[in-house]
């Protein structure tokens, strides 16, 4: 049931406009709060406009103070630090729907692990026609050495983020499976500190899962599956170095977990063992959590230009003398056109029906599906496979004739290297618009964070809620201008 | 003044931790736990009840903070560290005593408005930051000579003195948890909290390579030889700094400098597995020494 707020001359949310065809999460029609929003939005409705900007002021000094900041490289070279955006009023998911959501990530997650193990082993699912082949071999980032390899407990995708938006229709849908090095985990972690100094009064009143397990959880994970015979491993995070633009979380991930945050140039290999440089001589590393790329990790196996790996790595990788978090070659299972079988997958390895729905995907390098995405593509969002971050992609229904007819001969001159999804409406949300100085509504998706070892698994309780702050935009990516939210579980 | 110092920065930042753990902890940690815990570590369960009649966290953290009619308020402890300061200005640096007396100000300028929720974490956050600043003072401003050494030595007794405290509260908390059959994760983060409370969290994770099991977190804070806030660390430099003052070869049994070396050479060859088993004895004896080598330093160096 849904209830009216309690109406207040200057309550912030006075001004906020509804666009009745969106899918707004804590309003259903205007002034009419959603139950689970109802203590939230009244609580934020007793501010006044100049409480919560100080309030939003005095979350950005927060951020700042703890250093949660992204570097923005300038002709200098010299980093600039900024702060991500981030919005005060939460996004609640009620414990319902979570559950769900959980099991269908934990499904999917479990499923892709068992796919990757298939195609890198005796490729039953291929040989049985259910996905194509042709589809996974020509694959970006399928990898060929890690045919017949098994890693430590089979596990390929320790780490998982699968995006997930609502559409205008109410439900919840998967936009992709980020099973490479997803990140963002370390701004839910600070954005929930953040809230918790600004708006202690909402904590007593929410009882709000809590999810600063999860370093320790990760931990966990990283060491069930070091390699047989190890008892106390030595983890490391691997980073390319302090100047890349995920730096504050990976040195956020090591500290929190108590463990060596290094750079391939801190490692080498010697007789099929990888070591570390310490003052006190070489120390073995057992399982590394790196945040390199698989081009990246090895020159004498990918990439020879490579100065972030280290050589020798992937042959002591496949003797099982280390780990490697998340295994090279996952993302033959990220690509977006394989995203479009992951139902098929589901049913195919675990024999159930998929929790989580897809959205529909038409792979351009079918001539039906070209066809139709050529002749429709102003009402499609058209996508590259093998891109991340909100790269590569077009909006129908916002591009130019021009860039609409730069698409037809990009897709017409590599087929394989697009797909095409209805556009779909991501769910939006009231966010405090500084520009403006009032609540407006803003998309929002939901990128969550499931973590899968030896006989362990684990999602976080709620995630990442990322907001697209251009007004009308439906791109989340930090690195494309968006914000993020705290994400509130309730429990029951 | 440094133990008062001492005193007020352990204080603040066991109500930090604990305030804004609770905000979203596991239900049964609430806010009813925190204030029992609160108190218990300060010791000033007894009086609260004599004096205040409802337990709420906002009464609790005045009383433990602000009331002047609470002796050993941070209030109070900061006003006394003043003191000491204003009756010692000819022999410490102008930079330790603008930053005591800027302290106190701070301190004394604070009323129950600032005591809201959302408050909590800036006015204990500055408590902290105020309290490193004068220290740091100490450390970088001072001829490291006898009154250095009568500084380091109140340091170093009061911060045993706390840490002991820290625990004992803590294993109060996790005995309670455990009675409840509340479960291993709400036991973890009452160590976890043991462990944030003296700071030792973070370097304890890097020791242990892992988030350490309370045998491992008892073992750190007591006998880890390089955690300042060990016990073990702090009593190796309580006898340091007396046997630098009294600078004797043979040292009189019974004298301060005799205990602390004695209590010294027990905690320097124990291990956990000696203590485990009764941690309460060997904690109440622990702070009876060090009480009783705090009077006898009084005696020996400040009673002339």
């Amino acid at each position: 049931m849904d209830v009216k707020i309690k109406e207040k001359t200057k309550s912030i949310f006075n001004s906020y406009e509804l666009d009745k065809n969106l899918f707004d999460e804590v309003f259903s029609e205007e002034n009419i709060t959603k139950k689970y929003y109802l203590k939230t939005i009244n609580q934020f409705s007793k501010l006044s406009l100049s409480e919560y900007n100080k309030l939003n002021e005095f979350a950005k000094i927060s951020f700042f103070n703890q250093g949660v900041t992204f570097a923005v490289y300038s002709d200098t070279m010299k980093g600039v630090e900024r702060i991500f955006p981030f919005d005060l009023v939460p996004r609640i998911i009620p414990i319902k729907e979570w559950e769900q959501i959980e099991k269908g990530v934990l499904q999917r997650n479990q499923a892709i692990n068992l796919f990757l193990y298939d195609i890198y082993h005796e490729k039953k699912i291929l040989r049985s026609g259910v996905v194509p082949p042709e589809l996974i071999f020509s694959a970006k980032f399928y990898n060929r050495e890690m045919n017949g390899f098994a890693p430590p407990g089979n596990i390929y995708t320790h780490i998982c983020g699968t995006d997930i938006i609502r559409h205008s229709d109410g439900h919840y849908y998967v936009l992709e499976d980020n099973v490479r090095c997803p990140s963002g985990v370390s701004y839910v972690l600070s954005n929930r500190e953040t809230m918790k100094r600004v708006l202690p009064d909402f904590f007593l009143s929410h009882p709000i899962m809590p999810i600063d397990d999860y370093p320790l959880q990760l931990l966990d994970i990283i060491k069930s599956v070091a390699p047989e015979g190890i008892d106390d491993p030595t983890c490391v995070v691997m980073s390319p170095g302090m100047y890349n633009s995920a730096y504050f979380e990976h040195s956020f991930l090591a500290q929190s977990m108590g463990i060596q945050l290094v750079e391939g140039r801190d490692l080498f290999v010697d007789k099929n063992f990888v070591y570390m440089n310490t003052i006190y001589g070489p120390q073995r590393v057992d399982v590394i959590y790196r945040r390199v790329d698989d081009d990246f990790m090895d020159p004498l196996v990918y990439r020879a230009d490579s100065y972030l790996g280290v050589p020798g790595i992937i042959s002591a990788y496949r003797a099982g003398n280390v780990t490697l978090i998340n295994a090279p070659g996952t993302g033959a299972s990220d690509d977006k056109a394989v995203y479009a079988y992951v139902p098929d997958i589901i049913k195919y390895y675990l024999g159930e029906e998929p929790i989580l729905n897809n959205v529909h995907t038409y792979r351009c390098e079918k001539d039906s599906d070209y066809k139709y995405v050529i002749e429709n593509i102003h009402n499609l969002v058209i996508k590259p496979v093998d891109e991340s971050g909100g790269y590569g992609i077009l909006i129908g229904t916002k591009a130019t004739k021009e860039q609409i007819a730069e698409y037809k001969k990009l897709i017409a001159a590599n087929r394989r290297k697009y797909i095409a999804q209805p556009i779909m409406s991501l769910s939006v949300h009231p966010t405090f618009i500084e520009e403006s100085g009032k609540f407006e509504q803003r998309h929002i998706d939901l990128r969550t964070f499931c973590l899968m070892g030896r006989d362990k698994q684990y999602v976080l309780k709620g995630g990442l809620t990322r907001v697209a702050l251009k007004k009308g935009s439906l791109v989340v990516n930090s690195s494309q201008g968006g914000g993020s939210k705290d994400t509130w579980v309730l429990q029951k | 003044m440094s133990r008062y110092l001492e005193r007020t920065e352990h204080i603040s930042r066991y109500i930090k931790v604990h305030f804004y753990s609770a905000l979203d902890a596991p239900s049964v940690a609430g806010y009813e736990f925190i204030e029992n815990s609160i108190l218990n570590m300060t010791g000033l369960e007894s009086e609260y009840k004599k004096k205040i009649h409802k337990k709420n966290i906002k009464n609790v953290n005045y009383y433990v903070l602000l009331d002047e009619t609470n002796p050993v308020s941070i209030r109070n402890s900061v006003n006394r560290a003043r003191e000491n300061a204003r009756g010692a200005r000819d022999s410490i640096s102008a930079e330790i005593w603008s930053s005591m007396n800027k302290f106190y100000h701070d301190v004394n300028r604070l009323s129950a408005d600032d005591l809201s929720n959302d408050k909590i974490y800036p006015l204990t956050e500055k408590i902290l930051e105020n309290c490193a600043v004068v220290k740091g003072y100490i450390e970088s401003t001072l001829l490291h000579n006898e009154i250095w050494l009568i500084m380091k030595m109140g340091m170093h007794t009061e911060r045993t003195i706390q840490v002991i405290r820290i625990i004992k509260a803590k294993l109060a908390d996790i005995e309670f948890t455990r009675k409840q059959k509340l479960g291993k994760p709400v036991e973890n983060y009452q160590c976890i909290n043991m462990l944030k409370s003296a700071e030792a969290f973070d370097m304890s994770r890097i020791y242990y390579r892992a988030v350490p099991t309370l045998s491992e977190a008892l073992e750190f804070l007591f006998f880890n030889k390089q955690f300042p806030k060990s016990l073990v660390y702090n009593m190796r430099h309580l006898h340091n700094s007396i046997s630098r003052i009294t600078a004797s070869k043979n040292p009189v049994p019974g004298s301060a400098e005799f205990d602390a070396g004695k209590l010294y050479s027990q905690l320097n060859y124990a291990t956990i597995q000696d203590v485990e088993d009764n941690l309460d004895l060997f904690l109440d004896n622990l702070t009876e020494k060090i009480y009783s080598i705090a009077t006898k330093t009084e005696q020996q160096f400040m009673s002339y």
